[in-house]
């Protein structure tokens, strides 16, 4: 209230008053006026009147209101606004300035709809990481499989294959009881099919070099098991995958034998060398 | 990606595009920049053949209606929209630039911009687009009620209805506002050229004689006002004789001017009772026990207040500075909005 006072006496054109509220009031009265004629000309009701008078601001909204009805009533009682107005607190630019945001506890609201999809997506990511895992296995156990077979094929493929032939006839037993022929089909095409694939991993060539020779031999992979010159009496002993395709320089000088049987190089050589496939 | 290097070389801003005046806030400096909504066009003849801006704001608004064949002076805005967009998306360049003056590189700040209430999504889209042109990085939309409102220190984010009426040169704004939103709006195509114009047809009307633009607005804020005062006042007004076809004086009262601007106030005082009408009972009390508060260059009519008070019987007040009101709420947002979502618009 001082303070007001204060403001008031040193804007210094006011007559010694109390408040805004004072002036207003005794300006009302110096006029002749009733509150409730004031009120009605302000379209206020006579309590916001009252409390414009009392200096109230509970009753009265916020400041920027009171200082438009501030500004409405002394011109109403013929006053100037603007020195009212200086003495009156909440001056645009002073004080704090109204809220304009709006509070709020920031809870997101989830929708039914928006949780449904996230099992599924769990579910999807739970699935995609099992089947690269799996993936990666797999590729991991066909390298290390292929570099067993390549280091020794003559031990994993037999039993690769030995493994194959062994349900069958165990499967097929129920049925023998039926059908005794079917078996014995089974039984005789088996070795036919199988036969091949016995000697493919344990075919041994034996390369008895006389002259000095040089001498290629690549295996069904495409791997190279001999690729050097041999000098006169040196022998060579392949092991490996058929069909071997084989070159021989000297082809003259060397005697090649193919799982112990020998093999005639002539009707292969051309130009003393010989060239030639053996399944 | 660069953002935090563009935030440094380029100040953001708010602006007002304005169908009468362009004001642009700056984050951190308050309104620098005040200037009409004109920009002054010379088509160059000769060999180079080529149209070039002769002057943009307060120097082309005195070219208006003055200036020879080659060089038009044109207002880009109109009815609180873009008219011109190229002419638009020039000026706001111009006005850019003259903020970022001393910098070295060309600024690409973010901008706040007001769009009208009533304005269809290709409107606003077109006002995005320009400040998108003149070199913005991102664009915000802010309803100009809102930005009224915020600029008039109404309690804007309180559970309380407030009504504000933002009387601009091209449209009038009215909305409802209430928890940090607009709970009813009303946009009408009336403003301070439909009173330049009223002005204009009335006086040719009754006179028989021809004023311009700028002679009409010194008319409307010399002697203008909107409820019949005790005090009549006069005017001397040069305007060019219909029949005789040469310039005559002749005076004009406050009278015959509350009479020419009787059809655009009674288009305002209907857009007031009908966001009234629609206002919802609670929102209604609210207003009725605070009043509604005038903004724009339009409540600086004499004696609107009296007017809407007659009309409606609601205390009326009108706003501290009502020409900046929109700019001030505006830049209010902008130093605000990192942490503000709610008041602004969607496109």
């Amino acid at each position: 209230m001082s303070e007001l006072d204060d403001e008031v006496d040193s804007s210094a054109h006011v007559s010694p008053v109390v408040s805004v509220g004072r002036v207003l009031s005794l300006a009302r009265e110096g006029a002749g006026m009733s509150v409730e004629e004031a009120a009605a000309k302000l379209r206020l009701s006579v309590r916001q009147v009252t409390a414009l008078e009392a200096d109230d601001a509970s009753v009265l909204p916020s400041p920027a209101f009171v200082r438009g009805f501030i500004r409405n009533y002394a011109k109403l009682l013929e006053l100037n606004a603007e020195e009212l107005l200086q003495a009156y607190p909440g001056q645009s630019g002073q004080g704090q300035p109204v809220n304009i945001s709006l509070q709020s506890e920031n809870i997101p609201i989830h929708t039914q709809e928006k949780r449904l999809w996230l099992p599924y997506l769990m579910a999807s990511m739970v699935v995609g990481v099992a089947l690269a895992g799996w993936l990666f296995y797999m590729e991991y156990a066909d390298q290390t499989l292929r570099k067993d077979a390549s280091a020794n094929p003559v031990e994993t493929k037999p039993t690769a294959v030995a493994a194959v032939p062994q349900p069958l006839p165990v499967e097929l037993t129920p049925e023998q009881v039926s059908a005794a022929a079917v078996p014995v089909a089974v039984s005789a095409v088996q070795p036919e099919t199988l036969q091949p694939a016995v000697p493919a991993t344990s075919a041994k060539l034996v390369l008895t070099v006389k002259e000095s020779s040089w001498i290629s031999v690549t295996d069904r992979d495409g791997k190279e098991l001999l690729n050097k010159s041999h000098p006169a009496g040196s022998q060579a002993v392949v092991e490996g995958v058929p069909p071997f395709s084989i070159i021989i320089g000297n082809s003259a000088g060397v005697a090649l034998s193919y799982n112990d049987k020998p093999v005639d190089l002539v009707p292969y050589t051309k130009a003393n060398v010989a060239r030639l496939t053996l399944e | 990606m660069f953002g935090f290097l563009n935030s440094y070389f380029s100040n953001d801003l708010a602006i007002d595009l304005g169908t009468a005046n362009t004001l642009i806030y700056v984050r951190g400096k308050g309104i620098i920049l005040d200037e009409p909504s004109v920009v002054a066009i010379r088509n160059e003849g000769g060999p180079t053949n080529k149209k070039t801006i002769l002057a943009v704001g307060a120097e082309a608004k005195r070219m208006l209606g003055r200036a020879p064949a080659n060089i038009q002076a044109i207002r880009p805005m109109k009815d609180g929209v873009i008219a011109d967009f190229t002419i638009t998306e020039q000026m706001l360049k111009y006005f850019i630039r003259k903020i970022h003056e001393s910098r070295m590189f060309s600024p690409n700040p973010r901008i706040i911009i007001c769009v009208p209430v009533g304005s269809t999504q290709v409107e606003r889209r077109a006002i995005r687009e320009s400040a998108i042109g003149a070199g913005a990085r991102q664009v915000y939309l802010i309803e100009e009620p809102m930005a009224a409102a915020i600029g008039a220190d109404m309690p804007v984010a309180d559970a309380t209805g407030s009504l504000v009426v933002d009387i601009g040169g091209g449209t009038t704004e009215v909305g409802v506002i209430s928890l940090g939103g607009i709970v009813y709006a009303k946009s009408e195509r009336v403003g301070g050229d439909k009173f330049d114009q009223a002005i204009i047809d009335y006086i040719r009307r009754n006179y028989g004689m021809q004023i311009s633009e700028p002679t009409a607005e010194m008319i409307k804020k010399q002697i203008g006002s909107a409820f019949p005062g005790s005090e009549v006042l006069e005017m001397e007004v040069t305007g060019r004789n219909l029949a005789e076809g040469l310039p005559r004086k002749f005076t004009i009262s406050s009278n015959e001017i509350l009479e020419a601007l009787t059809e655009p106030l009674n288009a305002i005082v209907g857009a007031v009772k009908s966001a009234l009408e629609q206002t919802p009972p609670e929102l209604g009390a609210d207003i009725a026990e605070k009043g509604m508060v005038l903004t724009g260059g339009g409540a600086l009519l004499r004696d609107l207040d009296r007017l809407l008070v007659e009309e409606t019987g609601l205390p009326v007040i009108v706003a501290e500075d009502p020409l900046t009101c929109v700019a001030r709420g505006c830049g209010r947002a902008l130093e605000e909005m990192d942490k503000l979502g709610n008041v602004f618009a969607s496109e």
